[in-house]
């Protein structure tokens, strides 16, 4: 469906069920029409949308595909032979219908009752046979996905064949936790600065991002192209704070506005657990921990635990373990692993500073963070920083929902947490350890949902993938991804080719909860343009730490 | 013979066609796949169209020995084939009819009666009556039992598109061709057939 094509129609209804999707039969040439195209079929006053999930050569009879007739009957006969009794049939999956009324000025206009859908519904019944099928034009996707100008819509790309703008919903985005998918090398990262641009800037929720690879804040250099593209601090710095692991951490020369470091009262027994594969730890390890915890209490275990001497005698570990009813080995070994938490730089006995605090604040005042792991860049890292910030910040969510609700206090500002590589940290071992699995679960109701960025889906838990609201996948090769990128969602066997086939770079389809129904689309570049774009009616915002300055204004 | 005069009269006929005597005095045999027209007065006056599906030369029982000698004088072959005894005999396929309601593609409602005369039909009407409706006269020709339909609708066709021409109906050919393969896509044997017959026609569209 070219541009010149646009508003023709490009064939007609020749059957189907509301099971199977319809059928149609092509009048234009095979190759106007691809996969995923977005159509419209008008009938009985209403208009039907839908999707193009496959494209079928067929025959009147299969001998006149088979057999060559144009050089037996010449090429005038033989080609009017073969526009009658060759075509293509296009299988369209039907996925919204709205009762428009017929065109004014009609006979039927005068007749109809005016009932009319003020906004598309879910496909209840069918159009009729011989019902025309044209390309949906701009107006039609503005219908179906909103006007990309509107405050709560950002335009994310456009549709493949007619290059219309397509918008997603931020306000429905950041209701649910959403995910970004895509095999390595599809765009992914430059996918996820385009919707936390738009996020930041349209302030419909502030973003705490796990910047696991450097990319985010200050930008990095396109491995493709090989330009430097910017960060979202360079181009939103009064609504974005870089906050760097450990202190003096610089990202790529460039110093953050500020250092997080733990505190080892930080340390919980549960975020050891969580480490058990990355520390090889032992079975016995959560009885250790809990006769610590028992000890020493909550907040000092981990630091009177590993002030403990090794071998035998007063202070030593030994000599704990015979008091607490552990087993001596079992609770040296495990002083032994967690020497590589406690030499961890970014751990202290006592920050200058409350970071984690620091950070909550800038995150419910609005105020996007981006957090860099700099030089700490391995699994234990990631694992143990994300995990103990996003347990604080899920506890002082909940505490601000519940003061919310409960004694009038201000309403929470949305968080989205970004999380790349969610598969460490959402797998099927560690998803029930970790805070995020939870939050994926029931935080929606405490205004903290995740963005969920990886390209093996298949290897997050099912339950957290079966929570994901809006799913944005790029291409992706291996099946297992594939079903887990469509779980839960209808008309998944059909929207499964339409995943595979999907070009390598900028095209991503849409599906969920955050968009009316799914769509390949042709994703917008991340570079100078999408800036200019987005920032055009800029205007300067100050924020004061701690109080929300935009969330609710007019 | 020509369009004014009748060429021939009818010995037989019934709902579908009828079968023709024709008169061996004239000039020029009425072609194979050519259109005929049978003016019928009764109750009802109407005009009944049709196609020339079969000629028949038959022989009159002198010919077996004409047939066997040795020389025959110009004379007694001009004889045997002018004043013959028995007449060629010409097969009609009724295609529609024309009343005071205009064209149709329907069968007459009533054959024509014995020695009813036959017309040629001139390039005006040929064009007027192929040029009605939705070719619906095709069906009666698909229709026809022992009639060589792939050959019928070549010459017809052929025949026609020089009548259409002549009135600046080029597209006529085109829609006709495609109404074929519209009515026999579902028989690709005889589709082929008639189409291979139409290139065999070279009919220029």
């Amino acid at each position: 469906m070219n541009g010149n094509m646009n508003g023709q129609t490009i064939g007609y209804v020749t059957g189907g069920s509301l099971k199977e999707g319809l059928l149609a039969r092509l009048t234009a040439a095979p190759d106007a029409v691809q996969e995923g195209g977005f159509v419209v079929i008008e009938s009985g006053g209403r208009r039907f949308y839908g999707l193009v999930t496959n494209l079928r050569l067929d025959a009147s009879d299969p001998r006149f595909a088979e057999n060559r007739n144009e050089q037996r009957l010449g090429p005038r006969i033989g080609r009017l032979l073969h526009q009658q009794t060759l075509f293509t049939e296009i299988e369209i999956l039907p996925v919204l219908m709205q009762r428009v009324g017929p065109e004014p000025g009609t006979a039927e206009f005068d007749r109809h009752d005016n009932a009319i859908d003020p906004t598309p519904v879910p496909v209840k019944t069918l159009p009729a046979h011989h019902a025309p099928v044209r390309p949906a034009n701009a107006f039609d996707v503005s219908e179906i996905f909103g006007d990309p100008q509107e405050k709560t819509k950002f335009a994310i790309g456009s549709t493949r064949e007619q290059n219309h703008p397509v918008a997603i919903d931020l306000d429905k985005f950041v209701q649910r936790s959403s995910g970004i998918f895509g095999a390595t090398g599809t765009g992914k990262s430059y996918l996820t600065r385009l919707i936390l641009a738009g996020l930041i800037h349209s302030r419909q929720a502030a973003v705490l991002v796990f910047d696991m690879h450097n990319e985010y804040g200050f930008g990095d250099t396109s491995p493709d192209t090989n330009i430097r593209v910017p960060g979202l601090k360079d181009k939103l710095s009064d609504r974005v704070k870089v906050c760097a692991l450990g202190r003096g951490t610089t990202i790529d020369g460039r110093t953050p506005d500020f250092d997080l470091v733990l505190e080892q009262r930080d340390i919980l027994p549960e975020d050891i657990e969580m480490l058990t594969h990355e520390l090889n730890l032992r079975d016995t390890t959560p009885n250790t921990l809990a006769a610590l915890v028992r000890s020493f209490g909550p907040a000092n275990w981990f630091k009177n635990f590993m002030q403990l001497k090794s071998g035998e005698g007063e202070g030593s570990v030994t000599e704990w373990a015979e008091k607490a009813n552990v087993h001596a080995g079992a609770a040296e070994s495990l002083q032994n692993k967690l020497r590589r938490v406690i030499d961890r730089a970014y751990v202290v006995e006592k920050a200058p500073a409350n970071c984690i605090r620091d950070i909550i604040g800038y995150l419910k005042s609005g105020v996007s963070v981006v957090l860099s792991f700099g030089k700490y860049d391995s699994d234990l890292d990631y694992l143990l920083v994300t995990n103990i910030l996003t347990r604080q910040i899920r506890a002082a969510w909940e505490q601000q929902t519940n003061a919310f609700h409960g004694s009038g206090g201000a309403k929470p500002t949305p968080l989205v947490i970004a999380l790349e590589e969610a598969h460490k940290l959402l797998n099927r071992e560690m998803a029930a350890q970790t805070a995020f699995s939870r939050i994926a679960r029931e935080m929606r109701k405490y205004f903290v949902t995740l963005l969920v960025i990886d390209q093996r889906p298949s290897q997050i838990y099912d339950e957290v993938m079966s929570q994901l609201g809006t799913r944005i996948s790029g291409w992706l090769g291996d099946d297992a991804d594939i079903a887990a990128v469509l779980s839960g969602l209808s008309g998944r066997d059909t929207l499964r080719g339409m995943l595979s086939r999907l070009q390598p770079k900028e095209e991503v389809l849409l599906l969920g909860y955050g968009v009316p129904m799914p769509l390949p689309v042709r994703s917008r570049r991340y570079d100078d343009q999408f800036w200019k774009e987005l920032l055009k009616n800029e205007r300067p915002v100050h924020f004061e730490k701690g109080k929300p300055d935009w969330l609710f204004e007019e | 013979m020509n369009s004014e005069n009748p060429f021939g009269r009818i010995i037989s006929a019934n709902s579908r066609e009828c079968v023709v005597a024709y008169r061996t005095s004239e000039q020029e045999i009425p072609r194979f796949g050519s259109m005929v027209h049978i003016p019928v007065q009764g109750a009802q006056d109407f005009e009944i169209y049709g196609l020339v599906t079969d000629i028949q030369i038959e022989e009159d029982g002198f010919l077996r020995q004409l047939a066997t000698a040795d020389t025959l004088p110009a004379e007694v072959l001009a004889d045997n084939r002018v004043n013959r005894n028995v007449p060629i005999v010409l097969r009609i396929l009724f295609l529609g009819c024309r009343d005071e309601n205009g064209d149709s593609h329907l069968l007459p409602p009533t054959p024509p009666l014995t020695l009813t005369a036959i017309f040629r039909c001139n390039s005006s009407e040929i064009a007027h009556f192929t040029a009605h409706g939705n070719f619906g006269y095709f069906r009666h020709i698909l229709n026809a039992v022992n009639a060589p339909a792939a050959e019928l609708f070549a010459v017809h066709i052929r025949l026609t598109s020089i009548a259409q021409n002549a009135k600046h109906n080029e597209g006529w050919t085109r829609a006709a061709v495609e109404e074929l393969i519209t009515l026999l896509q579902d028989d690709y044997a005889g589709l082929t057939a008639i189409l291979g017959a139409l290139g065999d026609a070279d009919i220029s569209f």
